[in-house]
Formats: structure tokens, C-alpha cells, sequence
């Protein structure tokens, strides 16, 4: 099958939430797999769909931060999206695309990732269930939806990490956002630019490279009609309380 | 008179899972799992809390786990991150 592949853009969370279920409706009408590239304008925090918000978000932080918080239709953990820290991409298809066994497909796509940092020249590794590490730390994170028929799989490729921000952002308790603590989440997680200097342009471009392999890619964008629905899906589903409150 | 609980754990090589409960002497009256783990379809949660909801007390955990996990296999679902026993797990130390 055809990919359609759109070139990094930024949106807000609610956006890029509402493209993937867009996107996913237009597979589901027979439309082209598609793999897409973006950021979150503003700096947002993503919470996976099993989470319970309170749990995880200091709102109030947020707001004062100017962090949007958005309910993801995937599983997985509470994300930090800053605007200049990280690439994100969603990869969306027919489920027969992919291996029937949810790991299995989760290191297939991975692989692409682990092709790109090694195009920059850094060795990565998947790491069941869902993130790829380098030198034992976590650089890219990612999450999957099956929907009827459809598999969307999305993730982050981490460029610059702020651990401070990020434990600002996310609900810690007082006690637990020690110095110590700080320090232990640096020595877990890392980002390219602590690794190597690599232009984010680079790494987008090793991406784009790297998710064409074994594929057969075409170069495009959203059309109008796609925008126009997930401004819809934006306004009246991802930035409501109803969904983003819902657990 | 209506009690409430939670509880939380992180499954070795999975995820984490929050169950918060509502309960009377004799029976299940809400639970709400949370966490960072996955399910596919995602919409059978919602359904894996109403077939607590309303369960017995004392937990049989056994039978629990067993109707959840047929629950899943009815759906052809994959749950990733924990399994139907270590939720009863989970729910038993909410209870107490």
C-alpha cells in the first residue's frame, strides 16, 4: 500500500489529536495509510486514555505554564510535548498492515525510530512494551489505538527533555519531587541533543528516510476537508472537559 | 453505609494500574481502574467495571478473574500491562 507522508508541523493538542481520529475515518473510508510528523504549539501534557487526570496533571500548573492538557485515544502514560523538545509522529493504517501481536507491531514501527537514530549515528534499542532506549535510557516513547479496523500508533522522539518542567507539569507529590528523585528520572530518561549535536531538522529528515524504508511513500499534506473535520473533532471532542476529564 | 478504597501497583514488566472502589458490606457499588497500561479494543474497560460492579463480598478472586479474562477472550481483546489476577490483587488490598 501507498503511504501518504506529511512533513513536520506544528499544532495544538487538541489538533493533533483530532488529525490521528481524522485520518483514522479516512482509512476506515478506504483512504491511504498515512505517516505524519508534528509538534504541540503550545507545550502541551497528553495523558493516555486509561488515566485518571487528576492522577496525573497539575492543571494549575498548566494553565499558569500555558501548557495545553489533552486525553490521548491511546493507553500508555502521561507524556510532556515541549513545543521545541521533541518530534512526534502518528503512523495510521488497515490493521492487516501490521503483525496481528500488539509487541510485535509495536517493533516493527519502532524500528523505523531505531533506523533514523542510527542514520545519525546513534545506536537504539527497542525495549518491550513500548519505548526505545539508548544506553539504557528512554528517547522515544509510544502508544497504540485499534479501532475498528484501523491501528494508529504514535509516539515521541525526544530532542531536549526538561526533567524540572516536566515534574512541574505532571502530578508528583511535594516529597517525591526531590532533588534525588530529579535525578533519577535524568538518569532514566535522554534526548538526542544530549547524545549528539544533531540539528532538529536532521532528525526530522532522518525520520521521514527512516519511515520510507520497505515502504512505498509519497510526499503530500492535509487537505482541506481533513483540517476542517479535525477542527470540528478539536472544538467540540479533545477540548472538552467531558473528554479530557473523563477519568 | 457505602465504603470507599484505592489502591495502586505497578506490575513487574508491566504497567501501573489505580483501582479506586465503592463498597457496602455485602457488594461492589463502583470501580474505576486507571492507569498507564493498554487495551485493545479500548472501550471494553468500561465494561470490565460494570462486570465488577455489583460482585459479591467476600472477593471470590478465582472467579473474578477468571469471568474477566472470558470477558476479554469473548471481545478477542489484548490487555497489555496487567492481567485479570493481578487486578483482583489490586482490588482485594482496595478493600481493605
Amino acid at each position: 500500500m501507498k503511504y501518504r507522508m506529511i512533513p513536520f508541523r506544528y499544532f495544538s493538542a487538541a489538533m493533533n489529536m483530532a488529525i490521528d481520529e481524522t485520518l483514522m475515518e479516512g482509512i476506515r473510508a478506504g483512504g491511504a495509510p498515512v505517516i505524519r510528523f508534528y509538534g504541540w504549539e503550545p507545550s502541551a501534557v497528553s495523558i493516555g486514555y486509561f488515566q485518571g487526570l487528576d492522577y496525573e496533571v497539575n492543571r494549575e500548573a498548566c494553565r499558569q505554564a500555558g501548557v495545553d492538557v489533552v486525553r490521548r485515544i491511546t493507553g500508555g502514560g502521561a507524556v510532556y510535548h515541549d513545543r521545541d523538545g521533541e518530534i512526534t509522529y502518528s503512523i495510521l493504517g488497515p490493521l492487516e498492515e501490521f503483525p496481528a501481536d500488539v509487541i510485535e507491531s509495536y517493533r516493527l514501527i519502532c524500528g523505523h525510530i531505531i533506523e533514523a537514530f542510527r542514520m545519525l549515528g546513534v545506536e537504539s534499542s527497542f525495549q518491550p512494551i513500548n519505548d526505545i532506549l539508548v544506553d539504557g535510557k528512554k528517547i522515544s516513547g509510544n502508544a497504540q489505538a485499534r479501532k475498528r479496523g484501523v491501528l494508529l500508533q504514535h509516539g515521541t522522539i525526544l530532542y531536549r527533555v526538561s526533567v524540572e518542567t516536566m515534574f512541574t507539569l505532571l502530578t508528583v507529590s511535594e516529597e517525591k519531587v526531590s532533588d534525588k528523585l530529579i535525578r533519577s528520572v535524568k538518569k532514566r530518561v535522554t534526548s538526542l541533543s544530549e547524545i549528539k549535536p544533531v540539528s532538529f531538522e536532521a532528525l526530522a529528515a532522518a525520520l521521514e528516510k527512516a519511515f520510507s524504508q520497505g515502504r512505498e511513500v509519497e510526499m503530500g499534506d492535509y487537505t482541506a476537508e481533513e483540517l476542517a473535520r479535525a477542527r470540528q473533532l478539536a472544538a467540540e471532542k479533545y477540548s472538552t472537559e467531558a473528554w479530557v476529564a473523563m477519568r | 453505609m457505602l465504603k470507599q478504597g484505592k489502591a495502586i501497583k505497578k506490575i513487574p514488566g508491566g504497567k501501573l494500574v489505580r483501582v479506586d472502589v465503592t463498597y457496602s458490606p455485602a457488594r461492589l457499588e463502583s470501580v474505576k481502574i486507571t492507569g498507564d497500561f493498554f487495551l485493545h479494543p479500548e472501550d471494553l474497560l468500561v465494561a470490565m467495571e460494570n462486570r465488577l460492579t455489583g460482585a459479591a463480598l467476600p472477593l471470590s478472586k478465582p472467579q473474578m478473574a477468571s469471568d474477566l479474562q472470558a470477558l476479554l477472550d469473548e471481545q478477542g481483546a489484548t490487555l497489555i500491562g496487567f492481567s485479570p489476577a493481578d487486578l483482583m490483587d489490586i482490588l482485594e488490598e482496595a478493600l481493605q
